[in-house]
C-alpha cells in the first residue's frame, strides 16, 4: 500500500537515497526536513502517514523531534533510521513510542517495517 | 524545506499551466537574483554612505554660494567702512565669519565620520565576522573534524553557504559511517570464514588463506581511514557506532 512519507535527515545525500528507495517501492514523499525542528513543523503542516527519522542532527536531534511529534499526535508512526548501533538504542526507541529502528543501509528492512506499519 | 509533488499525465491545459508556472518561477528567481539578501544589505550600507557624503557636500556647496554668507561678509565690510574702521578690524570680522563656517565644516565632517564608522562596524559585524567564523570552522571540517558545525545567523548568502557546508560535512559523515558499519560486519564474516577454514586446512588450496588475509588488510585500511575523522555527536566504540556521551544528544 502506498504511503505518504516525511523524511527527516540532515544529510541531503541520505535524504535522496531514502527517497529513491521509498519511491521505487511505490510510496509518495510528502516532504523532506533537514533537522528535527523542521521535521516537527512539517509534520504539523503535512500530517504524513509515516516519518523516517535520523537521530544525530544539528539544531534538534531525532529523539527530541520524535517525542514532540508524538505529544502532538499520539497516532504518529515514526521509524528511526540511523547509523547508531541498533542494540544500544532499541530501549530508547521503545520508550519514545516509535514503531521501529533500522540501520540506514538495510533498505529491505526499512520497506518491510513501512509495509507493516 | 520543500514539498514535493508528483508530476503526472500531460494534458494540453496542464502543459500550458505548467509553462505559466515555469515562467513565474523564472521571474521569481530573476527577482531573487537581483535582490539577493547580501546584495540588498551591501546596497543599503553603501547607499547610506553615499547619501551622507552627498548631502554634506551639497550643503557645503549651497552654503558657500548662499546669500546669507555673502550678506554676512559684505555687511561686516560695509559696516566697518561706514564707521571708518581700520582694515585690520575688517579683516578680523571676515576671519570670524570664515571661522564660524569652518567650525560648521568640522562638525559636518565629524557627522560624516561617525556615519561611515557606524556603517563599517555594522558591515564587519554582519558580513566579515560570520565569514571569519565560517573560514575557521570550515578549516576544521576540512581537516576531518566533522563534529564542527557552522552557526547559521541568518538566511542570506553567507548563511546559505554555511548550511551547504554543514550539509557537505553531514554527507561525508554518512558515507564514512556507511563504510564503517559495513567493514565492521565484513570483518566478523571474514573471521568466521577463516575459523571454518582452519578445520579443513588440508582440503582447501593455500591461496584462499592468503587472499582472506589481503581482504582483511584492505578492510582494516578502510576502517583506519574512517577512524581518522571526528564525527558529529557520534563516536566509534569497539566496532560500533554510539552516541557521543560527551555531548548529550537527548536534549535539544
Amino acid at each position: 500500500m502506498s504511503k505518504r512519507i516525511l523524511i527527516v535527515d540532515d544529510s541531503s545525500m541520505m535524504r535522496n537515497m531514502i527517497k529513491g528507495v521509498l519511491k521505487k517501492a511505490g510510496h509518495t514523499i510528502a516532504g523532506e526536513a533537514k533537522n528535527g525542528m523542521e521535521g516537527v513543523e512539517l509534520y504539523k503542516a503535512l500530517v504524513p502517514d509515516l516519518v523516517t527519522m535520523d537521530i544525530t542532527m544539528r539544531i534538534m536531534d531525532g529523539f527530541t523531534a520524535a517525542k514532540k511529534i508524538l505529544t502532538y499526535d499520539k497516532t504518529a508512526k515514526i521509524i528511526f533510521l540511523s547509523n547508531l548501533d541498533k542494540e544500544k538504542y532499541s530501549n530508547e526507541v521503545e520508550e519514545i513510542g516509535a514503531i521501529g529502528y533500522v540501520s540506514k543501509h538495510m533498505t529491505r528492512e526499512i520497506l518491510e517495517l513501512i509495509d507493516n506499519a | 524545506m520543500k514539498i514535493l509533488r508528483d508530476k503526472k499525465s500531460w494534458d494540453g491545459k496542464e502543459r500550458r499551466s505548467i509553462v505559466r508556472i515555469k515562467m513565474q518561477k523564472m521571474k521569481n528567481s530573476l527577482l531573487k537574483f537581483q535582490f539577493s539578501d547580501l546584495r540588498k544589505r551591501l546596497l543599503i550600507y553603501f547607499a547610506l554612505i553615499i547619501f551622507v557624503t552627498f548631502s554634506v557636500g551639497i550643503q557645503l556647496i549651497v552654503e558657500v554660494g548662499s546669500d546669507r554668507m555673502h550678506k554676512q561678509i559684505s555687511k561686516s565690510i560695509s559696516g566697518h567702512l561706514k564707521e571708518n574702521a581700520d582694515i585690520q578690524s575688517v579683516e578680523l570680522n571676515i576671519k570670524q565669519v570664515l571661522k564660524r563656517f569652518q567650525m560648521r565644516m568640522v562638525l559636518i565632517m565629524i557627522i560624516v565620520l561617525i556615519c561611515v564608522i557606524a556603517t563599517m562596524f555594522v558591515f564587519i559585524r554582519n558580513i566579515v565576522e560570520p565569514l571569519d567564523i565560517m573560514v575557521k570552522v570550515t578549516k576544521k571540517i576540512a581537516k576531518g573534524h566533522l563534529d564542527q558545525t557552522i552557526p547559521i545567523q541568518n538566511q542570506d548568502e553567507i548563511g546559505q553557504i554555511g548550511e551547504l557546508i554543514n550539509d557537505l560535512s553531514a554527507n561525508l559523515q554518512e558515507i564514512l559511517l556507511h563504510v564503517w558499519n559495513h567493514t565492521g560486519k565484513d570483518i566478523e564474516l571474514l573471521n568466521n570464514i577463516s575459523k571454518e577454514l582452519q578445520f579443513k586446512k588440508e582440503t582447501i588450496c593455500p591461496d584462499v588463506n592468503k587472499n582472506i588475509a589481503i581482504v582483511a588488510q584492505d578492510i582494516e585500511d578502510m576502517q583506519n581511514m574512517v577512524k581518522a575523522f571526528d564525527f558529529y555527536n557520534i563516536k566509534l566504540d569497539s566496532g560500533k557506532v554510539v552516541a557521543d556521551t560527551k555531548k548529550e544528544i537527548y536534549d535539544a
